[in-house]
């Protein structure tokens, strides 16, 4: 990363905290207007204006103690930074009365069209599934898989792809492979619980 | 669906099961993590315990699965980013000196802070002496009565945009809703200012085999990203009629029913491609996210919310009866 590992001013915080401060400052406009985090995309200038303001005053009140927090350990200072404005935003809109607004990803599946294409009654030799029953059924056998399996099949729910999952794992992207056959997998052991349960995926629906 | 391989067809009812067990975003057992969490996950230096808990509200809320998703991206895209202030960034930001920055950011809230400031300056004019007691009662006056309207207006919801454009749409039965593209545009892709084939030098709209691409194209002809920064390039002219044309309207609207902005496009018809239907693409800046309706209709509500982006671009792909072609896009800032 071009900013260094360890920004200079960070190592002049007691001998030239002024001159530190002012690039402190520099770099934090320059990152939040390039960069800015999700919840601030949606505010207007003042406004954006005001959440960077206080972003930085929060980085250095009481002599750049929370700048004072960070430790190297290989992580470049501008994602640790950007993740704390992320999470300080979300602060700001809320101190205000307003909630950060959630994104509506995919709109939610329609029960109905669920119900529509499981079997009618007399088909399937007899069995006739309720639509509440399934997902009771569904939902225990997730809890049994465990945790990483789950968030894998969520992730999948989701719609992500393996290298987004491997992002929201925080694991190396090289391991795209890896967790596109551990989804395999963990779709396998999920259809298997069900099928202990007496409910085969593949010949359930209509379609 | 019927023309998939069984096995995926069942991965894809897997899926829809799952996401129907849901009930809602956040499953109960939601909790957030702290800030302090987050962050050391995002940067791999967790605890078990910060672990466990980002893991266990990445299992409950899809929500938090997108927001950690969106700022491992941006923690990417911040490491191929030249931070490093420059001297032309210097003299284009004024930074206040540190005592000044803390003292006026203390406690004031902005408006009042403001007025200070210009109490201060006022005073430093040498307002004679006679008039200093009537402008201080009168000041006095005004931030009793700026406090008082700000207490009665706190609970009060603000508009989510504020320069929304309040217009009675009618005619309109219903809105629709975007769907996101799961993959964001590549920011790296905006980077080019070439044009990207030569039918687009000559003013004719290129054709792809994907709809997507088509889009997708057209948006790197409106849009471009320079050193950290998504700029707008030089307005296109509006669109004219062409003969064997259909005329479309795209309305953003918000969760009033309140139009927010609109985009009227021309698409041209031909028979061959009569049936399939014409789709619009908007793509959201600075996330890059891209979203897609069907033109089930000739004018279309579509909602636009707050949390989503306030700049971005608008177009629209038609088939032509071989390929894809996408008409001369729109950008917009909802901020101006």
């Amino acid at each position: 990363m071009n900013d260094q590992l360890v920004p200079f001013f960070l190592s002049q915080l007691d001998k030239e905290p002024d001159a530190a401060f002012k690039d402190f400052y520099l770099f934090a406009v320059r990152l939040l207007r390039s960069c800015p985090p999700r919840p601030m995309r949606s505010l207007n200038e003042d406004d954006c204006q005001d959440a960077i303001h206080d972003i930085i005053y929060h980085c250095v009140k009481d002599d750049f103690r929370i700048l004072r927090q960070y430790v190297s350990k290989g992580r470049p200072f501008a994602a640790w930074f950007y993740a704390l404005a992320h999470n300080k935003c979300i602060d700001i809109i809320r101190s205000k009365g307003h909630q950060p607004e959630g994104l509506s990803i995919h709109p939610d599946k329609d029960e109905s069209e669920l119900m529509n294409l499981l079997p009618d009654p007399g088909e399937n030799e007899g069995k006739r599934f309720e639509l509440s029953d399934l997902l009771s059924i569904v939902k225990k056998a997730l809890t049994l898989l465990g945790d990483y399996c789950r968030l894998l099949l969520e992730m999948a729910g989701d719609e992500f792809t393996p290298r987004e999952m491997v992002a929201v794992l925080r694991l190396p992207a090289e391991q795209n492979k890896k967790v596109s056959d551990d989804l395999r997998e963990c779709r396998r052991r999920l259809r298997r619980k069900l099928s202990e349960d007496g409910i085969d995926i593949e010949s359930l629906f209509k379609d | 669906m019927s023309d998939m391989p069984n096995g995926e067809k069942a991965d894809q009812r897997l899926d829809e099961l799952i996401r129907a067990c849901r009930g809602g975003e956040k499953a109960a057992g939601f909790v957030r993590p702290s800030g302090d969490a987050i962050t050391a996950y995002l940067l791999g230096t967790a605890t078990d315990d910060q672990k466990r808990a980002v893991n266990k509200a990445l299992i409950h809320s899809k929500e938090f699965r997108r927001e950690i998703l969106e700022m491992s991206t941006d923690i990417e895209v911040l490491a191929s980013m030249d931070l490093t202030p420059s001297e032309e960034d210097s003299q284009q930001v004024p930074v206040p000196s540190r005592e000044e920055f803390e003292k006026q950011h203390k406690q004031d809230s902005p408006i009042l802070s403001k007025l200070k400031v210009f109490w201060e300056r006022l005073v430093e004019f040498r307002i004679p002496q006679l008039y200093v007691p009537a402008l201080a009662t009168a000041t006095v006056l005004i931030l009793v009565a700026i406090q008082t309207t700000l207490y009665l207006t706190h609970k009060k919801p603000q508009a989510e945009l504020e320069r929304v454009k309040k217009v009675e749409v009618k005619g309109i039965a219903h809105t629709l809703k975007w769907s996101l593209i799961p993959k964001q545009l590549d920011r790296g892709y905006l980077s080019s200012n070439v044009p990207r084939s030569a039918e687009s030098k000559s003013g004719k709209n290129p054709a792809y085999s994907d709809p997507q691409e088509a889009a997708s194209m057209e948006f790197g002809n409106l849009v471009k990203y320079e050193k950290g920064l998504f700029l707008f390039k030089p307005a296109v002219k509006k669109p004219e009629p062409i003969s064997l044309s259909r005329s479309i309207v795209l309305r953003l609207v918000d969760s009033s029913g309140s139009l927010i902005q609109e985009f009227p496009a021309y698409v041209p018809v031909t028979r061959a491609g009569s049936s399939e239907p014409v789709t619009a693409w908007l793509l959201g800046l600075p996330s890059t996210n891209l979203y897609t309706v069907e033109m089930t209709s000739d004018t279309l509500n579509v909602l636009w919310t707050r949390g989503l982006d306030a700049k971005g671009c608008v177009t629209f792909t038609y088939f032509d009866g071989k390929k894809y072609r996408a008409v001369m896009g729109f950008t917009f800032d909802l901020h101006k």
